[in-house]
């Protein structure tokens, strides 16, 4: 089985929240504010089916999605 | 750790952009670099990109790692056509607003398609002039609330990409920024199987900051009900009127293979030079 996991990129993301919304597992929250850019910052909270919406629709290229087996 | 598709195509010692959080002119650059990796192109060499003025002409003038002309305020098509026609080899990619190409360069846009002129136009409808402070545009829906329209403005929109369907135009299309995959295949279609004449594509992609939050919605939000918004042409003009004015169609236009510009041009000049 491939599990998929959320890497954010913290430096280029700008918080706007797009991925949390797109999601349609709920995989991702906010995680608190992150001290360089002022920013919130998502994490993964869930599990991710890898359909990587958040992927293409994240407008700061910060999100990239990976499988694993 | 992984890096995004996109980063290889950016120069990353101007990242992060200087769009505002949530800003869709980044899912575009993200469906244009999908295409360019589908594609098998590496680096974008032979690529060359000129904007005008305006927030969807940042796009390619600091952050796309290519040559870039940043122009004139409308004038970015005249531009790029001397371009292709110093130099036809070039791949040539018009990256622009609404305000840019659709209002102040107009005149540009409907008589470089009326020559079928070989480039690739992107227009981002982000329905306001953004960069200064969403004041009411060509495009801009009847009845919204801008500050030059306070009581709702009183003007219908321009519908672009039908105005350019009705040109010489090879290949026309429009997409809504919530459709990303057919958005990319239109991309990628304009730069393989329709690599000629004047391709256009407009993006519906409204503005973050002067629509989307003045309607008090967040960017996720307004992406989740453009999906359910935007339909394809066929469904559109099954609609009733009432129902064709909440609605925006999407789809291919046009597309046709008709010689462009330069290869008719080559043909004449070979014509005048085989008499002498």
């Amino acid at each position: 089985m491939v599990r998929y996991k959320v890497f954010i990129n913290k430096k280029l993301c700008k918080g706007c929240g797009i991925c949390i919304e797109i999601c349609p597992r709920n995989a991702l929250r906010f995680n608190g504010i992150n001290p360089e850019t002022g920013y919130r910052n998502p994490e993964q909270a869930g599990e991710c089916i890898g359909c990587r919406q958040c992927m293409w629709y994240c407008p700061d290229q910060a999100i990239v999605v990976v499988g694993e087996r | 750790m992984a890096e995004h598709f996109g980063l290889k195509y950016l120069r990353r010692e101007v990242l992060p952009t200087a769009f505002c959080p949530g800003c869709y002119n980044g899912i575009l650059m993200n469906a244009l670099f999908q295409a360019f990796m589908e594609l098998g192109i590496e680096d974008l060499k032979r690529f060359v990109f000129v904007s005008g003025i305006g927030c969807s002409s940042w796009i390619p003038s600091p952050f796309i790692k290519a040559d870039s002309l940043h122009t004139l305020h409308g004038r970015a098509i005249p531009v790029a056509t001397g371009v292709k026609l110093a130099n036809p080899e070039l791949n040539v990619i018009v990256i622009g607003g609404d305000g840019d190409l659709a209002s102040i360069g107009g005149n540009h846009l409907l008589h470089a398609a009326r020559r079928n002129m070989d480039l690739l136009v992107i227009m981002i409808n982000n329905q306001v002039y953004g960069m200064t402070r969403g004041q009411a545009a060509p495009t801009t829906p009847h009845g919204m609330i801008t500050p030059t329209t306070p009581y709702g403005n009183p003007e219908r929109p321009m519908d672009v990409a039908s105005i350019i369907a009705g040109t010489n135009a090879n290949y026309v299309a429009r997409w809504c920024i919530s459709q990303y995959i057919p958005l990319k295949n239109s991309i990628k279609d304009a730069l393989s199987r329709y690599s000629r004449g004047f391709r256009f594509l407009e993006v519906y992609a409204p503005c973050v900051t002067y629509v989307v939050r003045r309607e008090g919605k967040t960017p996720g939000e307004k992406l989740k009900e453009l999906m359910k918004k935007c339909v394809r042409i066929k469904t559109w003009r099954e609609m009733s009127p009432e129902e064709r004015e909440k609605h925006v169609a999407t789809g291919v236009f046009k597309a046709e293979d008709k010689p462009g510009f330069i290869e008719t041009y080559k043909k004449y000049i070979a014509q005048a030079l085989g008499e002498k």
